[in-house]
């Protein structure tokens, strides 16, 4: 097996990313309007959507994998399963961090155990067990067929989160209740934009990490 | 009062500096595990001798 940048497409791939994920901080600082009464602050919700966005992505791929693994039972799909899982749970906790961050000078608290924000962490934490699971669940095979489950099982979360707003009564509610096609343009076109580079580097950053589990998986099999 | 542009940079800094950390990380499990892969096939031990 050789290194992923190794191959053309992979390392002509991460230039074009990088290349606009700078554009992308650029228009984000410099084209963006400043919204009264959150100014800066507001423009954390260009990194922080997408990255909640990329995140439930990547559960929808675990729950995809974990149905393919116990159709086709093919070991493929569990790496698929465990790096999406790994990638998700990374944005996840940037979400977790940066929410908070946000609401420290807009709710003047950094967490309101509030629908939305309790039912991501819910997510969260049911991915913590989920590593557990596969860390400590014994034999290989079988944590294979647990993992693929729990991953399956835990993606009934996602829509909840999504609807969570309307679930519950405003009034226990700090989420913005209006839809992101309400923005005017000089907010949705980059905040489309920023959403559609993070989902470019979502999918580079699948695709390196199950090269880099199949790597180990190997070289656990050659020894 | 808050100073909005500094919770804005700790944002950026945190995001950027995970995503770049990530590909650090898999870019030295990735040689670790081929340098062991290489020495499996040509038979050295892993302690190099």
């Amino acid at each position: 097996m050789k290194p992923f940048f190794n191959n053309k497409t992979n390392i002509s791939g991460m230039a074009l990313i990088a290349a606009m994920m700078l554009f992308n901080v650029w228009n984000v600082i410099m084209n963006t309007p400043m919204v009264p009464e959150q100014h800066w602050a507001q423009k954390i919700f260009y990194v922080h959507v997408p990255s909640a966005w990329v995140g439930f992505l990547s559960y929808f791929i675990v729950m995809v994998a974990g149905i393919l693994f116990f159709m086709k039972k093919d070991d493929y799909w569990d790496v698929v399963g465990l790096a999406a899982a790994e990638i998700g749970t990374v944005f996840m906790s940037l979400v977790l961090i940066t929410g908070p961050i946000w609401a420290i000078p807009i709710w003047g608290k950094p967490w309101i155990w509030e629908p939305r924000l309790t039912t991501t962490l819910i997510l969260f934490l049911i991915y913590i067990g989920y590593f557990m699971m596969r860390t400590f669940g014994g034999h290989i095979e079988r944590v294979k067929r647990y993992a693929a489950a729990v991953g399956i099982i835990a993606f009934v979360d996602v829509p909840i989160i999504f609807v969570s707003v309307k679930f519950w009564t405003p009034e226990i509610q700090s989420h913005p209740q209006v839809e992101m096609a309400q923005q005017p343009s000089e907010i949705l076109i980059p905040f489309l934009l920023s959403l559609s580079i993070f989902t470019l580097l979502y999918i580079l950053m699948l695709k390196y990490r199950i090269h880099v589990i199949r790597i180990n998986s190997r070289v656990r099999a050659d020894v | 009062m808050y100073n909005f542009f500094d919770y804005f940079m700790a944002v950026y800094l945190i995001v950027f500096g995970t995503i770049l950390g990530w590909f650090i990380m898999q870019l030295r499990i990735e040689k670790r595990l081929l340098n062991k892969n290489k020495n499996l096939n040509e038979g050295v031990n892993l302690d190099g001798t």
